[in-house]
């Protein structure tokens, strides 16, 4: 009889057992590959500044960058605390309208910043371009001074959000000098952004 | 050995086991744990003292660090109607609460639109606030990382109502968790970071 | 005089601790004269003694009269009760009913099953099954009775569809003493068990899972097509309903029907711009302006029609927006599919619209309505 007790108590442990080492995997599989973010990143395309890179919807070339300490635009001078960053690209859509709504800068310590919205911008925001009618203009970005002294990458994508599964063309530009970050950030003189421009 | 009496009893322990069903040894753990507390006052929430609930509290100037923003309230202000800050109705007031705000996340963020909570002003027709920034009181963009902005938060307050001379203000922090559903990150379950007196400073005539 | 049983045999191997102190008796003694008035040697017993068999005492297992019972109670079985025999149990001496030991008897080893499926005496009687001596519920066994077939063996549960002993038999369309669908009364002959039972030694014949069920295999093709067909309109439009990829098409310049409305292209040519002060609007020489003449037949202002997008297609099937940022600062119109609302309210309206491609030739104009979608007005323009 107490054989029969000691069974069924042993049975029901075993059971409860098997039910934690179940629920445990489980979470454990589930939290293996947490990131939802990772699985769906985007299919970066990387690109040199001046090389033309064909993205999904579209085709960028990022041409150069500057920086300043004061943006005027609509009559208004805009001060940063940080450093004004300034990407002149060129751009145009494949087969149907499309507008690259998604430009962010990358510091080397892997932060985005998004492209300023205290000024008008070229692109983001959702311009669009025409098939074959190649548009070029410049983007502005407000960082801090740290992260204009690293190696710096001009992300841009189609949609507003970032383009989960979709192309986003990556261009990474050198470090700039700590001379020309200097000039930069004392610079006096109002840095007035190239308004989009329609190229041959 | 008198069988009949062992087998009795064989039954009688057999029967007891069939009784003891799991749901009524749970409703047993059950009501043995609500007899236990009666001598601790039951089982409601322990009564709270504190009229701050736990929150701590901090100064005007002081730094309350955490997500997606650090933030220093500057002051408060009372605003009117103007250029480039129009009320909805002629006359109405602007409550404003002057902080710098820093991002802490690594990317760009907006995410400040639910970041005060005012009590001890009336009439507030919207609780979401109008945000700019106090440069150009444009209105606010996404902040950087690394970037610390002074930024101003205003509430558009009924002419009618009592003109207030501080408000108590909480801020909200967040936490950087995935979504339960979608299992990518970003910032949710706002709790009470830190509470705060604000005087307001009445500078409708400035 | 009967020779008495041998010793051992009927006897208990040991006398129970609690009764009275009798070490085995190893032989009877002499019978004593009878008394008056008792019954005479040779003479059965009265009747009325209980336990008492009907004939004589040889092999028994009881005493004779004048010796002393042989245990307290026959309780040396287990089983037996120590005071008189409960309904249904064997007298001593009798043979017990089927599957169940006489006294003496050794019972049958634990491993072995009872026959029939009755527990050992003492052990409790499988749920619904008479204590012994209780009638049997309707329709089943009698111990020692063969199972009829089709009923589960006492112990065994009942299979599905089948009462339990003692439940009544459920309810059915049927009137009572009628046996519902695959039910059937104890012996009744030839009625279908609602499952079989293969009777011992015969070869298994049930049909395989395959005959049993090919009617539902059969069915899940238009089941499927039933569950899916309230849904199709929305699966179609969820699934392709959002893109222009069905033309409305008519001839060259000619009308076409389209939203509650008539439209037509009558002119589709590239064209030079003035800017606002009356100056050339020129773009980059690789870049091509062109201008395309749409007229609208309309009845009043709310068809769906006057809520639509006017597309350019190239050659390559590349499509263009009408009025982009590309021409701001240009002296053109906006294109717009409302009738103007200064000018008559009942005749046909035109409208241009101006595009910029690169490199390329225009073939046509698309209108596009978002609640007509996938349909589309495909125009082109007159020969």
């Amino acid at each position: 009889m107490s054989g029969r007790v000691l069974r069924r108590i042993g049975s029901w442990l075993l059971a409860a057992v098997s039910l934690l080492a179940v629920i445990n995997l489980g979470a454990r599989v589930q939290s293996f590959d947490d990131s939802q973010d990772k699985r769906t990143r985007a299919f970066e395309i990387d690109a040199e500044p001046g090389e033309e890179v064909r993205a999904r919807t579209f085709i960028a070339t990022v041409l150069s960058v500057r920086g300043a300490h004061i943006i005027a635009d609509k009559g208004l001078n805009h001060e940063t605390s940080g450093v004004w960053l300034i990407v002149k690209m060129r751009a145009t859509s494949i087969k149907e309208p499309t507008s690259i709504a998604y430009a962010v800068l990358r510091d080397d310590r892997g932060r985005l910043f998004s492209a300023s919205g205290r000024v008008r911008q070229a692109f983001d925001g959702g311009r669009p371009l025409q098939p074959g009618v190649r548009v070029q203009g410049e983007i502005a970005f407000e960082i801090p001074r740290d992260a204009a002294e690293g190696d710096l990458t001009v992300m841009l994508g189609e949609a507003h959000f970032y383009p989960a599964l979709d192309s986003l063309v990556a261009v990474t530009f050198d470090r700039p000098t700590p001379a020309e970050v200097e000039q930069w950030v004392t610079d006096p003189k109002a840095a007035v952004l190239d308004q989009p421009t329609v190229q041959s | 050995m008198s069988s009949t009496s062992d087998g009795g009893s064989v039954e009688q322990s057999r029967g007891l086991r069939d009784w003891l069903t799991l749901q009524r040894v749970v409703l047993g753990l059950v009501a043995v744990a609500t007899l236990i507390s009666i001598p601790f006052g039951g089982l409601r929430d322990a009564k709270d003292d504190d009229p701050d609930h736990g929150v701590p509290r901090i100064e005007v100037n002081q730094l309350s660090e955490g997500g997606p923003f650090n933030v220093t309230v500057t002051g408060g202000r009372l605003l009117k109607d103007q250029d480039g800050l129009h009320t909805s109705k002629e006359n109405n007031r602007w409550l404003c609460i002057l902080a710098t705000l820093e991002v802490t996340d690594t990317k760009s963020s907006m995410d400040f639109y639910d970041l005060f909570v005012v009590k001890g002003a009336e009439g507030i027709i919207s609780e979401q606030p109008d945000v700019r920034v106090v440069s150009d009181l444009a209105i606010a963009p996404a902040l950087h990382p690394g970037l610390p902005e002074k930024m101003v938060f205003l509430w558009e307050q009924d002419a009618k109502a009592p003109v207030p001379t501080q408000v108590e203000v909480t801020i909200i922090g967040k936490t950087l968790r995935p979504d339960s559903f979608s299992n990518s990150l970003g910032w949710f379950d706002g709790t009470e970071r830190a509470v705060l007196t604000v005087p307001i400073v009445d500078r409708r005539n400035a | 005089m009967t020779t008495p049983p041998p010793p051992g045999m009927g006897w208990p191997p040991h006398p129970p601790a609690d009764s009275q102190a009798e070490p085995e008796v190893t032989a009877p003694r002499q019978p004593a004269q009878p008394q008056p008035g008792q019954p005479q040697l040779g003479q059965p017993p009265a009747p009325s003694a209980a336990g008492f068999p009907a004939g004589g005492y040889a092999g028994s297992g009881y005493a004779a009269p004048g010796y002393p019972p042989a245990a307290a109670s026959p309780a040396g079985h287990p089983g037996y009760p120590s005071t008189g025999v409960p309904a249904g149990y064997p007298a001593p001496g009798q043979p017990g009913p089927g599957g169940y030991p006489a006294p003496g008897r050794p019972a049958p080893q634990p491993a072995q099953p009872m026959p029939g499926g009755y527990p050992m005496p003492g052990q409790s009687i499988p749920a619904g099954y008479p204590m012994p001596g209780q009638p049997v519920p309707g329709g089943y066994p009698v111990p020692g009775q063969p199972v009829p077939g089709g009923y589960p063996v006492p112990g065994q549960p009942v299979p599905p569809g089948y009462p339990a002993p003692g439940q009544p038999i459920p309810a059915g369309p049927l009137a009572p003493g009628l046996a519902p669908q695959g039910y059937r009364f104890p012996g009744a002959p030839d009625s279908v068990a609602p499952f079989m039972v293969a009777p011992p030694g015969a070869t298994r014949r049930t049909p395989g899972w395959w005959r049993r069920n090919w009617w539902g295999l059969l069915a899940v093709l238009p089941l499927f097509a039933l569950a899916v067909a309230p849904d199709w309109s929305e699966i179609e439009s969820r699934w392709g309903g959002h893109e222009p990829t069905q033309p409305v098409a008519g001839a060259h310049g000619q009308w076409v029907t389209y939203a509650g409305g008539k439209v037509r292209l009558t002119k589709l040519a590239e064209a030079t711009l003035t800017d606002y002060g009356g100056k050339p609007f020129t773009l980059p020489d690789d870049v091509q302006i062109w201008q395309a003449t749409l007229e609208f037949d309309v009845v009043g202002d709310d068809a769906d029609l006057n809520g639509c997008n006017i597309i350019l297609e190239d050659e390559r099937g590349r499509t263009y927006d009408s009025n982009p940022p590309d021409l701001s600062g240009a002296d053109i119109d906006y294109a717009s599919c409302l009738r103007p609302t200064l000018g008559p309210k009942d005749k046909p309206f035109s409208t241009v619209a101006t595009f910029v491609t690169g490199g390329t030739q225009a073939r046509g104009v698309r209108i596009i309505v978002g609640t007509e979608t996938p349909r589309y007005a495909w125009l082109t323009p007159p020969d």
